[in-house]
C-alpha cells in the first residue's frame, strides 16, 4: 500500500511545487530589469537624507522580502524534507518513488538557487557593502566592500569583523551585534567608521537584519558610505556650531518669534540687554508687551506703539529703527529691527528682532548735538556781540579793502555794509593821524600785512561822509590762517570824541582854574612889591597911609577871593569824584530861609539891593520839613542869592519864594537882572561859565557857584532850572523832596 | 618923567580884570606914562585906533571878545599893525603862548611871574626905540 500511502505524498508535492512556483513569480517583478535599474537609480542620488533613508529602507525591505520568501522557502523545504524522510522511514518507500521525490526534491533547491543567484547578482552589483556575519567572523562582503576597505575579500573572510571597524567604534558594533543576535531591541540604523586597510576612516550607515545563514543565526549587514552625508553632517554641525557661537557672542540681543507671536528662541544678549527676569521662551509677545513689569526688571519706554509695531512685521513688512529707553540705572537706549520670516508662499511664519544697545551713540550725538548747539550758541554770541559792540569792526582782506563790518561801522561811517565792502578805508572815512598824516599815506592796515604785528592802538581823526568829525582809538589785529598767514586785518574803532572832550574840559578845567588862582595872586603880588619898593612912599610917612591901607584892603580882599576860590575847587573836586557826603537832618524849611535872609539882609542893603520874601511865605512852609545837609543845602540859598544881588546891581529887587507841591519843596529865587543869553542858558550850571558883563565888576565871582550849586541839589535828590529873558531878568527854581508837613 | 601929557608915552592896556588894571595903571602912572585902560575888546580896539598908544598889554580872557580876537583886529590894520603888543595873561598853556606869538603878539607874558616893576621894565624896553 506504499502507492496508496504515496497518493497523498504527491498531492503535497504538487502543492508545494505550486507553492515554490507561485512564490518565483511572486519574486520575479520585483528583480524584473525595470524594477532593479529603478533601484540602482534611486541609489545613485546623493545627498538628500530622506531619500537616502527611503532608498535604504527600501533595499531593506526587499531584502527582508527575499529573505522571507528564501527563508520559508527553505522552511518548507526543510519541512518537506523531514516530512517525505518521516513518511519514507514510516512508508518504506520504494527506491524509485523515493528517488523521484528527491529529484523533486533537489529541483525545489535548484530553484531556490537561482533564486539565489538573482540575490548576489543584486548583492554584488549594489551600491551598498553587504556583509553577513556569524559566530563574530565576516562570512561574506560583496565587492563593494572590497572597495569601501581596500581589503581583499578573499583576505577578509572569516576575519573578525570588528577588525574593519575604526577602534572607536567596535565597542558599540560589538554591542549592537550581540543585543541582535539575542533579538533585543536596536536602532535601525546606526554610524560607525569603517577603518580601511590603509588605517584611513570611512564613516559608514549601517542597517542589518538577523538572518538565517547556514542553518544558523547570522547577521547580515548593508553598508552604506556615508562620507559625503557625514561631511555634509559635520559642515552643518560646523554651522550649526559657528551660528550658536553668534547667537551667543553676538552683542546684539536676538529674538525669534513664532507665528503667534510667542517667543521662540532668545539669546543670551537679548536676557542681558533687557534685564530679563524670568524665561521668556513660549511667552507671547502681546503678554509681554502688557506686562512688562513682569518680565523686565526696569521700565521700558518704547517710542512706537509695540503692538502695531508687531502688526506691521507680521503683514509682512519689516519695521526698523525702533527706539526705546530702558530705565536703569544709568538708563540704556535701544534700537530695535524687526523682520518678517515667510515661507515659500509668502506667508509670515515668524518673525525675528534684533536689540541694539546704542546709549553710546545716543549719548554721543546727545553729546554732538550739544556740542553744535554750543557752538551755534556761541556763534550767535560772538554775532550779537559783534553787531551789539560799541566799537566799529571793520574786516579788510589781503587787497586791504573792507569784507565785513559790523552796525557800529554803519552808524559811524554813516553808510550801510553793502556801501562799505569792497571799498578802502580812506573811502569810507577821510582820516588822519595825530601827527596830521592823511590815510593812506599812513596805513596801519598794511602795516600788519606786512609786519604781522598788531598796532595795538592809534589814535585818528575821522571825518565821516556826513562831514562829522570824530576821534577814534583804532587797533588793528591780524587774523591767520591755519597755515599761519595773515589772510585778513580787524581793525576795532571805537569812538574817543567824548573821552577826548572830557580830556579836554578837564584840561581846560585846569588851566581856568589856575588862570583864576593866578589873578588874586598877581594883584596881591603886585601891591606887595609897590609896598616894598617904595612906589607908594615912605612906610612911615604918614600922608602915605591911606594909600597902605587901600592896598591892604585890595590885598585881603584877594585874599578872601583866593580862600574861596580854593575851597569852591576843593568842593568841585569833591563832587566830581563822589567823595562829597551829606549830613542829613531833618531842617524846618522856614527856619533855614529866614536864617539866610537875616545873614542877606545887610548886604543887599549895603549893594543897594531889595530882597523880598513872598508875604505868605510863613502860611505857605510852616511846619515843613526837609532832610538836607543844612549847610550844603545853606550853600545853595546863599549862592543863589548871592548871585541874584550880584546881577539885580544897585536899585534891583531879589525876591525869595517858597512853596509845596506834590510831597516837594519848590524854591525860587529871582533877580532883576541882565538876563541870560539862550545861548548861554544851557551851560550857565558848566564849570567857568559866566554870564558876561552883566554884573559889577567887583562882584566877579569863581565861576564855580552854579556848578556847585546844582550838584548840591541833585545830591538832595532835587532838580534845578533856570527861567530867563534877556532884560527882564532871571529865576533860579529847585526843589528837593518833602518829607513831613501839612 | 615925562612933564607934559602930550610927551608921555601912550600905553594901553586892554584889561577886564579892574584890579589888575589898577594895579598896572598905578605903577605906571607913577613911572610917568599915560596909561589907557579898556575892559572889553572892543573898547580896547576903538582906543588902539583912536589914541595910537606905542604899546598895548593885551588880555586873553575876556568876555565878548577875548584877546586873539582883538590881536587878529590890531594886526589887521593899518594903524596898529606894527605896535609893540605885549599879551598878559595867566594862562601859561603852551598853545595858547604859540597861538598869541603866531598871531602876531610880540611877547606873551603870565601876569603872576611878573610884578608890576617888571611890566614897567617891559613899556621902557619897547618904547625906547621911538
Amino acid at each position: 500500500m506504499v502507492d496508496n500511502k504515496y497518493e497523498p505524498k504527491n498531492k503535497e508535492l504538487k502543492k508545494y511545487k505550486n507553492f515554490v512556483a507561485k512564490q518565483i513569480a511572486k519574486l520575479f517583478p520585483v528583480f524584473s530589469k525595470a524594477a532593479v535599474g529603478d533601484f540602482s537609480k534611486r541609489l545613485k542620488l546623493p545627498g538628500k537624507e530622506n531619500e537616502f533613508t527611503s532608498v535604504f529602507t527600501g533595499v531593506n525591505e526587499i531584502l527582508q522580502v527575499i529573505r522571507g520568501n528564501v527563508g520559508e522557502l527553505k522552511e518548507l523545504n526543510k519541512k518537506l524534507t523531514k516530512k517525505i524522510e518521516a513518511r519514507t522511514e514510516k512508508t518504506t518507500l520504494s527506491g524509485k518513488a523515493l528517488r523521484k521525490e528527491l529529484r523533486a526534491h533537489k529541483k525545489t533547491e535548484r530553484a531556490l538557487m537561482e533564486s539565489q543567484g538573482r540575490y548576489a547578482t543584486l548583492v554584488e552589483k549594489g551600491n551598498d557593502g553587504i556583509v553577513i556575519i556569524q559566530d563574530g567572523l565576516l562570512k561574506f562582503a560583496n565587492t563593494r566592500m572590497e572597495k569601501l576597505t581596500g581589503f581583499k575579500l578573499s583576505d577578509a573572510i572569516r576575519k573578525q569583523f570588528t577588525k574593519f571597524i575604526a577602534p572607536e567604534f567596535r565597542s558599540l558594533a560589538l554591542q549592537i551585534h550581540k543585543k541582535r543576535l539575542s533579538g533585543k531591541p536596536v536602532p535601525k540604523t546606526y554610524e560607525v567608521d569603517l577603518l580601511t586597510k590603509m588605517g584611513k576612516k570611512v564613516p559608514v550607515e549601517i542597517s542589518a537584519s538577523l538572518i538565517n545563514h547556514r542553518g544558523r543565526k547570522a547577521i547580515m549587514a548593508l553598508i552604506r558610505d556615508i562620507t559625503e552625508r557625514h561631511e555634509a553632517e559635520l559642515d552643518l554641525q560646523e554651522e550649526k556650531k559657528k551660528l550658536d557661537a553668534i547667537y551667543k557672542t553676538v552683542k546684539e540681543g536676538l529674538a525669534l518669534y513664532d507665528k503667534d507671536g510667542r517667543v521662540l528662541f532668545m539669546n543670551p544678549s537679548l536676557k542681558k540687554l533687557f534685564s530679563v527676569k524670568t524665561n521668556l521662551v513660549g511667552v507671547a509677545r502681546e503678554k509681554i508687551v502688557k506686562n512688562r513689569r513682569k518680565y523686565f526688571k526696569y521700565y521700558l519706554e518704547r517710542y512706537d506703539n509695540s503692538l502695531k509695531t508687531q502688526e506691521r512685521v507680521y503683514s509682512g513688512k519689516p519695521v526698523s529703527n525702533i527706539l526705546m529707553k530702558l530705565h536703569s540705572k544709568p538708563p540704556k537706549y535701544i534700537e530695535a529691527n524687526y523682520v518678517p520670516i515667510k515661507d515659500k508662499e509668502g506667508t509670515v511664519v515668524a518673525m525675528s528682532a534684533s536689540f541694539r544697545d546704542v546709549t553710546l551713540l545716543k549719548n554721543q550725538a546727545e553729546k554732538i548735538s550739544r556740542q553744535l548747539l554750543e557752538v551755534e550758541r556761541q556763534r550767535n554770541r560772538m554775532r550779537a556781540i559783534f553787531e551789539n559792540v560799541e566799537e566799529a569792526v571793520f574786516i579788510f582782506d589781503q587787497s586791504l579793502k573792507i569784507i565785513r563790518t559790523n552796525s557800529a561801522c554803519e552808524l559811524m561811517a554813516a553808510s550801510s555794509e553793502e556801501e562799505m565792502v569792497g571799498k578802502y578805508y580812506h573811502d569810507v572815512f577821510k582820516c588822519h593821524d595825530r601827527f596830521g598824516h592823511y590815510y593812506p599815506d599812513f596805513d596801519p592796515v598794511t602795516k600788519v600785512f606786512v609786519t604781522g604785528e598788531a598796532v595795538p592802538y592809534d589814535e585818528h581823526l575821522h571825518t565821516s561822509q556826513d562831514k562829522k568829525e570824530i576821534w577814534v582809538g583804532v587797533s588793528y589785529n591780524p587774523i591767520f590762517n591755519a597755515k599761519g598767514n595773515i589772510e585778513q586785518v580787524i581793525s576795532i574803532v571805537r569812538d574817543i570824541t567824548a573821552i577826548k572832550e572830557l580830556e579836554k574840559s578837564k584840561s581846560e578845567f585846569v588851566s581856568m582854574a589856575s588862570h583864576e588862582l593866578r589873578t588874586p595872586l598877581t594883584i596881591v603880588n603886585g601891591y606887595l612889591s609897590l609896598l616894598l619898593n617904595g612906589d607908594l612912599g615912605d612906610l612911615k610917612n604918614e600922608n602915605a597911609r591911606t594909600n597902605f591901607l587901600t592896598v591892604l584892603q585890595k590885598v585881603q580882599n584877594e585874599t578872601t577871593r583866593l580862600t574861596k576860590l580854593v575851597a569852591e575847587l576843593l568842593n568841585v573836586s569833591r563832587i566830581e569824584e563822589g567823595r562829597l557826603r551829606l549830613n542829613l537832618r531833618k531842617v524846618s524849611v522856614l527856619n533855614i530861609i529866614n536864617e539866610v535872609r537875616e545873614e542877606f539882609t545887610p548886604i543887599a542893603a549895603m549893594k543897594g539891593v531889595r530882597l523880598n520874601l513872598d508875604s505868605q511865605i510863613n502860611s505857605k512852609i510852616d511846619g515843613f520839613l526837609v532832610e538836607v545837609d543844612r549847610n550844603r543845602f545853606k550853600e545853595i540859598l546863599v549862592n543863589l542869592i548871592d548871585n541874584a544881588i550880584k546881577y539885580s546891581g544897585n536899585g534891583g529887587d531879589v525876591r525869595i519864594g517858597c512853596y509845596k507841591s506834590n510831597g516837594k519843596v519848590f524854591f525860587s529865587v529871582q533877580d532883576s537882572g541882565f538876563g541870560i543869553p539862550e545861548k548861554m542858558r544851557s551851560r550857565i550850571f558848566d564849570k567857568f561859565q559866566q554870564v558876561p558883563g552883566s554884573y559889577l565888576k567887583e562882584n566877579k565871582g569863581t565861576g564855580l557857584g552854579l556848578f556847585i550849586v546844582k550838584s548840591l541839589v541833585e545830591l538832595h535828590d532835587g532838580k534845578i532850572w533856570v527861567d530867563s529873558r534877556v532884560g527882564a531878568g532871571t529865576t533860579f527854581n529847585f526843589y528837593i523832596p518833602l518829607v513831613a508837613g501839612k | 618923567m615925562a612933564e607934559g601929557k602930550e610927551d608921555k608915552i601912550k600905553v594901553l592896556l586892554i584889561e577886564d580884570e579892574q584890579e589888575v588894571a589898577q594895579l598896572y595903571k598905578l605903577k605906571l602912572g607913577l613911572d610917568g606914562y599915560e596909561v589907557l585902560v579898556a575892559d572889553r575888546g572892543q573898547l580896547g580896539l576903538d582906543k588902539a585906533f583912536k589914541e595910537s598908544p606905542e604899546l598895548i598889554f593885551l588880555d586873553i580872557k575876556m568876555p565878548e571878545m577875548d584877546g586873539f580876537d582883538v590881536l587878529k583886529k590890531l594886526r589887521k590894520n593899518p594903524k596898529t599893525e606894527s605896535t609893540p603888543i605885549i599879551i598878559l595873561s595867566n594862562f601859561d598853556e603852551e598853545d595858547l603862548i604859540e597861538k598869541g606869538l603866531t598871531l602876531g603878539a610880540n611877547e606873551y607874558l603870565i601876569k603872576s611871574q611878573f610884578t608890576p616893576e617888571d611890566i614897567s621894565a617891559k613899556v621902557k624896553t619897547w618904547t625906547k626905540e621911538n
